[in-house]
């Protein structure tokens, strides 16, 4: 009788969290999929999704979206690991330079896109600075960049913005490393390349991961510094074309199923992503056989 | 040429804190070399420089003639056994070994062969290919000597390798270590804070104190004419008993004096003792060189015995002289309950101390 009481204790003690995930988790993910898999008459139909499809900004947005993943989360988990290796040294004024690594992180992303937008406008602060110091002649027009360039633009944006979030998760990996096993490697042979390529980055390979992949989901999911900076449809992303569906064009008849369409599409890219990554990263352990 | 010279090597920390403060040390060719000393008295300092981990404040490191200062690590031709074994967790124990191998670019076949073979001689070659958290600590240091082992070094440094290890296997893996050193001829730099293992591994033990040596010399040496009460105190357990008495002098012979005894010294110290006259020395007797009378006339002092620790082949016996505790060593066999007086003579020999500079008269 007893037992038994204890047995079922920890499910009755997780009813409310899982009643919670039941009517604000599941139930809106649940209806995300079947809303966008129906018509308007609930009858199935994957017409929304060709709609998706067709639509010109969709492969833009998708394009943008993937590109957005790959360069930033490549570039800010090479500058943010770099970081953590010169931060986790012991050397004199390393805790100011931690401070001033942390500052991005306490400004939120709204005022980001304000101090860059008012950055880089013609007559912003950044052409003033360069004139200034004679670097430039005429101001640059950032703010008028097209396509790729705009894009890396708001890869540069973003990177500034979250390298001290990626940093600090490497950071703490870093520090709760046996330094013996650094030392042991400079010891038997080991260049300080070889010990953080052989030895420190293996080692730390769960806490990569976890950094990576909070990254990667941010990443496929941006869309706030585009519109702050450029505005809808210039730089499109699959989020900022749901923003857009229910933000500006909410009217429209097809406006709710089409935002229901690219979250479904957005969370199957994320999932999708976060799986492979696991396998790749999985199968890399293997590489160090005899 | 000597092997490798500490040429007044100093180590301060961050400005002030001095870790090592001036040391000079010779070590031979071949010898098994121990540093000993109390936690904090810098023997992983010392160490942790002539691997290459530890910048040099000042003085130098010379191998082989040559100065290594500022050689990296690699270039030493050192490898090191550490205290946490720092076997790298994601290889197994062949690729822990072998790392290094490869790193010299050495052949696949000729890596295998020489891996297989430092593990045969560490009794590793049935974990191979395990990985570290599948082994216990005995088997990971086994590791971490095989590793060393297995790129020939010049010189092995082991900083206290064993004492993380349950006490039976601390002394059954450290014939194996003096073992290793023997066949391999290497030259071999051991830390502990064990005088214990110093003993039974040194050829010479090197005593620090405060980021200062001692004493250099043989087992035998360090505990028959120690030359400081630190280290007459560091070595031998039981450690030495220490007496304040008051040199005298009668008709030419020299006596050394307090409320409990009167005793005549050995005529050898009468040259050195002569300036102390009167003044107060500290007297060190190490617990066996005393011996229990029976006999009224051959007793120096009664001891007021406090407890007898059984050791088997001898016993310790635990006793009160002036408020002072002391420890004795006989090889009788006593009661547990033995209590009261004893009647004890010093039978051997025994140090005197300058109680200020705590140096050996002589
Ligand atoms: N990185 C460091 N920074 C500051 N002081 C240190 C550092 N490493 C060691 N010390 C100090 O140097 C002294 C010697 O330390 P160590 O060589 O580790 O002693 P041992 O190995 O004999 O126990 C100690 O007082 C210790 O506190
Ligand atoms: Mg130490």
């Amino acid at each position: 009788m007893k037992n038994k009481f204890r047995k079922w204790t920890p499910y009755f003690l997780l009813t409310p969290a899982l009643l919670y995930y039941l009517f604000f988790w599941i139930r809106p993910v649940f209806n995300a999929f079947i809303g966008s898999m129906t018509d308007f008459d609930g009858s199935f139909s994957l017409r929304f999704f060709i709609e998706v499809f067709k639509e010109p900004m969709f492969s833009a947005a998708f394009r943008n979206s993937v590109l957005f993943a790959l360069i930033s989360v490549l570039l800010q988990f090479s500058i943010a690991f770099m970081m953590a290796l010169l931060l986790n040294k012991k050397f004199k004024g390393v805790n100011l330079l931690l401070f001033i690594a942390l500052i991005p992180m306490a400004v939120p992303p709204a005022a980001v896109a304000i101090l860059w937008k008012t950055g880089f406008s013609t007559f912003g602060w950044l052409n003033n600075i360069l004139i200034t110091l004679h670097i430039i002649k005429t101001p640059i027009l950032w703010m008028t960049a097209q396509g790729f360039n705009a894009l890396l633009f708001l890869i540069l944006i973003d990177t500034w913005t979250v390298l001290p979030s990626v940093m600090i998760i490497l950071l703490a990996g870093l520090q709760n490393l046996n330094k013996e096993y650094e030392e042991a490697g400079l010891i038997f042979g080991a260049t300080k390349w070889q010990v953080t390529k052989d030895i420190i980055m293996p080692i730390l390979k769960p806490t990569i991961i976890t950094a990576v992949i909070l990254r990667m989901i941010a990443a496929i999911q941006v869309w706030m510094i585009s519109v702050m900076m450029f505005g809808y449809g210039r730089v499109p992303f699959l989020v900022e074309r749901i923003a857009y569906y229910t933000d500006v064009v909410p009217m429209l008849d097809e406006s709710y199923k089409m935002s229901l369409t690219y979250s479904v599409i957005v969370t199957v890219i994320v999932m999708v992503s976060v799986v492979l990554y696991l396998q790749v990263s999985k199968k890399s352990k293997k590489e160090v056989e005899i | 040429m000597e092997f490798l010279e500490l040429k007044n090597l100093t180590k301060i920390y961050q400005k002030d804190i001095v870790a090592i403060d001036n040391i000079n040390l010779t070590i031979h060719d071949g010898e098994f070399l121990v540093l000993l000393g109390p936690s904090g008295c810098g023997k992983t300092t010392t160490m942790r420089m002539i691997a290459g981990l530890e910048e040099v404040t000042k003085g130098d490191i010379i191998l082989e003639g040559k100065r290594i200062n500022d050689l990296r690590p690699k270039d030493r031709g050192v490898s090191m056994i550490f205290q946490s074994y720092a076997i790298w967790p994601h290889m197994t124990v062949f690729e822990n070994i072998a790392y290094a191998l490869k790193l010299k670019k050495m052949d696949k076949a000729v890596i295998k062969e020489k891996v297989l073979e430092v593990a045969k001689k560490a009794s590793i070659i049935d974990y191979i290919n395990r990985y570290p958290t599948q082994l216990s600590g005995g088997q990971r240091q086994r590791v971490a000597v095989a590793r060393a082992m297995a790129v020939e070094p010049k010189l092995f440094l082991m900083d206290e390798p064993l004492s993380n290890l349950d006490a039976k296997l601390r002394v059954s893996m450290r014939t194996d270590l003096k073992e290793v050193h023997n066949e391999l001829g290497a030259t071999s730099i051991f830390v502990t804070h064990d005088q214990a293992e110093a003993m039974s591994l040194a050829d010479r033990i090197v005593v620090m104190n405060t980021g200062t040596i001692e004493q250099i010399g043989s087992p035998n040496d360090i505990y028959h004419d120690s030359r400081t009460m630190f280290v007459a105190n560091f070595i031998g357990s039981p450690s030495t008993n220490f007496i304040d008495v008051e040199i005298i002098e009668k008709g030419g012979k020299y006596f050394a004096k307090n409320d409990a005894f009167i005793f005549e010294l050995d005529s050898k110290f009468n040259e050195g003792i002569s300036k102390y006259i009167g003044e107060i020395v500290v007297l060190g007797v190490r617990p066996e060189n005393f011996a229990l009378v029976s006999n009224d006339n051959e007793k120096l002092f009664d001891l007021d015995v406090i407890l007898i620790e059984p050791q088997g082949s001898h016993s310790i016996v635990v006793g009160k002289l002036l408020g002072k505790q002391m420890k004795i060593v006989t090889s009788k066999v006593f009661d547990l309950n033995s209590k009261g007086n004893m009647k004890v003579k010093i039978d051997g020999n025994y140090f005197i101390f300058d109680k200020n500079s705590e140096k050996r008269i002589y």
